[in-house]
């Protein structure tokens, strides 16, 4: 599962909007609790990929370590990544698989190291989302809790 | 001169499960190089079959990608941090 709060996921739902239709992504900080990715920060990143490329994301290597390093200030790690898809549905494709952190260290068959977020936009409007994770050389999708502390409780989906 | 290695998560695992681990060295390839030989596999993880940068690891040497610096022949000191950075990508 990966968890979430109401504001941290607006953001990168705003990302998704602002870098439209371009796709946008940055990293989740935060810890692990058991199976569970809790997210605490969410840190925007810049998309490498040639600018006239809409269906691609590389994540700029400076900003990746930057998020390292402020991770390991505030005492968190980064727990995983997120990425939108411009008028395109929630799904983890393969070139997503193939250039996951697992598989590029050729090292997918581990446990999942991360939660990969993914936030569809449609016509520049945020839609959707969902998390995966790579487990055993294969994604899967995971449950995402938002956490909405103006609500005085939990909504999964 | 000892070198603090930070590990992206995947590859922790193959070192203790430690996020940094301390390694002796007088150039970027020594660390990498000695890093293998004190947790076997890591060195595969980080350098090609030509012992060459793989194209997807980024070094930073403290806060320089070590591309633009004189690569894997980049001196290191006594306290330095080399960061192991993967370039992760995607698309639909």
């Amino acid at each position: 599962m990966l968890i979430i709060s109401k504001t941290d996921l607006g953001a990168v739902r705003d990302h998704g909007r602002r870098d439209y239709p371009r796709e946008c992504c940055g990293l989740l900080l935060g810890r692990r609790s058991g199976d569970a990715f809790v997210v605490e920060r969410v840190y925007p990143a810049r998309n490498r990929s040639p600018v006239d490329v809409v269906d691609r994301y590389e994540l700029d290597a400076g900003d990746r370590h930057y998020a390292e390093e402020a991770a390991r200030a505030l005492g968190l790690s980064v727990v995983g990544f997120y990425h939108s898809h411009p008028d395109h549905d929630v799904y983890f494709s393969e070139t997503d698989l193939r250039n996951s952190e697992e598989y590029l260290l050729g090292e997918p068959w581990l446990p999942p190291a991360y939660a990969y977020l993914v936030v569809s936009v449609r016509e520049g409007k945020p839609d959707g989302h969902g998390a995966f994770i790579v487990n055993e050389g294969r994604s899967a999708a995971i449950d995402v809790k938002v956490d909405d502390p103006s609500e005085g409780s939990s909504s999964g989906d | 001169m000892s070198v603090i290695v930070r590990l992206p998560t995947p590859l922790r695992p193959m070192a203790g499960g430690k996020d940094e681990v301390f390694i002796d060295g007088a150039t970027v390839r020594d660390v990498i190089e000695k890093l293998d030989a004190a947790h076997a596999g890591l060195g595969a993880r980080i350098l090609d079959d030509g012992g060459e940068l793989r194209r997807f690891v980024n070094l930073y040497l403290n806060e320089e990608d070590v591309r633009g610096l004189d690569g894997l022949e980049t001196a290191v000191k006594t306290g330095d941090v080399l960061s192991v950075i993967p370039a992760i990508a995607g698309g639909r």
